[in-house]
């Protein structure tokens, strides 16, 4: 447990430092935020009406960006090698890198989504049930993410790939974190919602729980 | 006693063959040299060694198990260093994660005591190689496996690895050490990779 608060710490002081790649993360989920309401056109109620969509998707494009970054960086200057052989787990070395993305790039664009909801005619009411979609639906991109990240570790084009491996899978978070919200909005339904919500939180758990074993596994047989 | 024994090692990569039939029996306190062209495969047998990448045919034994397990440091190209940590960060982090508790010491052991507040992008590549040595230090590990590990040193930090290494012997470890540079004058097994 000693050894991996110390990792923790360490990879969350990495994540936060100049270079860290929640800048760009945040850079680019608040101009894309910004951006579509002035493509969509000046419809308030249009723009209102599929704003959960837009967050959403922004969200899961955004990540595309940090994904590549979780282990590429370890394993080009040699601290994979390193870990590899040291008395930490793989499975726990995996589990940490994607709670320290979740971190580092999640939570922050959670921070600011009340204020660029502001720019999508978001209902102040449901605001709070957005946030809560995303606290429970964002974890499963990051776990399911270090898969795309370990796979594709040693690949020349793995910029490429990552999102190619891992866009099937989060099709389902997107259909219900939006979908959550759009029930909402439309059907005023709060059971409806909170099935959806409790499928995301069900999707979260289940890649929090297995995905640090598969990584681990791509791992071992993917490193070379 | 402490004892590894290799046999018949071989290692193929996308069926092309790096090397094959290394065999050798290390006991405590014994050095073995690498030696041999570049691309003969010195790296690679570290890493196979090291459980990096999968044996293709052989085994590796450590006191007639079939793994290292964890008694082992690789200290290869790739330091691990990253750059906006300082060197005090770097071993305070592997000291505490390999419970070792004189870090410091081992600071100013590998002569990066004054520099250990700066942070290790503005290190030498030399620095960096020094600190990389004190991570092994504080690994405490029985069995160094070490590639190239002269690289970027200067006389003094060749003298002190030398120095390192015969303590690490003299206490029971066992080294496998590439290199080309014939710094060490006493081993006690050569493997040439060429033949």
């Amino acid at each position: 447990m000693k050894n991996l608060k110390l990792l923790f710490y360490r990879e969350i002081k990495g994540s936060f430092n100049l270079k860290g790649s929640y800048i760009l993360s945040l850079a680019f989920f608040s101009i894309s935020i910004i951006l579509l309401p002035i493509g969509v056109g000046p419809n308030k109620g249009f723009i209102s009406s599929i704003a959960p969509g837009l967050v959403w998707v922004s969200i899961i494009l955004t990540s595309l960006l940090s994904l590549n970054n979780i282990f590429y960086e370890d394993f080009n200057d040699g601290t994979l090698d390193l870990f590899k052989i040291g008395p930490l787990s793989i499975v726990e070395i995996c589990f940490i890198k994607a709670l320290v993305h979740w971190i580092s790039n999640f939570l922050p664009l959670i921070i600011v989504t009340p204020i660029l909801s502001i720019f999508l005619n978001f209902p102040p009411n449901l605001l709070i049930y957005l946030i809560f979609s995303l606290i429970l639906g964002t974890p499963s991109l990051s776990f399911i993410g270090i898969l795309g990240s370990s796979l594709t570790l040693s690949l020349k084009q793995h910029n490429l790939l990552i999102p190619l491996i891992i866009f099937p899978f989060f099709i389902p978070i997107l259909i219900f974190g939006s979908g959550a919200i759009s029930s909402l909005m439309y059907i005023g339904f709060e059971d409806l919602f909170m099935r959806q919500v409790l499928i995301l939180a069900g999707l979260s758990g289940l890649s929090i729980a297995l995905c640090p074993f598969a990584c681990s596994y791509i791992l071992n047989v993917n490193y070379d | 006693m402490r004892k590894l024994n290799v046999s018949n090692l071989a290692c193929y990569r996308s069926g092309n063959k790096i090397f094959s039939d290394i065999s050798f029996d290390l006991n405590e306190g014994d050095v073995c040299l690498l030696s041999g062209s570049n691309g003969s495969g010195k790296t690679t047998l570290l890493r196979v060694l090291a459980g990096l990448i999968p044996i293709s045919y052989g085994s590796i034994e450590y006191n007639n198990m079939n793994t290292l397990e964890d008694n082992f440091y690789i200290l290869g190209h790739r330091l691990g260093i990253k750059e906006e940590v300082t060197p005090y960060e770097d071993l305070l982090f592997w000291s505490s994660i390999y419970n070792y508790k004189n870090f410091e010491n081992v600071l100013k052991r590998v002569g990066l005591k004054n520099y250990k507040s700066l942070k290790c992008k503005y290190l030498s590549q030399g620095q960096k190689q020094r600190l990389a040595i004190s991570r092994l230090l504080v690994s405490k590990k029985s069995i160094w496996l070490l590639d190239e590990p002269l690289s970027s040193l200067d006389k003094e930090g060749v003298s002190l690895l030398k120095e390192l290494i015969d303590e690490h012997n003299k206490f029971g470890g066992i080294a496998v050490i590439s290199s080309h540079n014939d710094f060490l004058k006493k081993y006690d097994f050569h493997i040439n990779m060429d033949k």
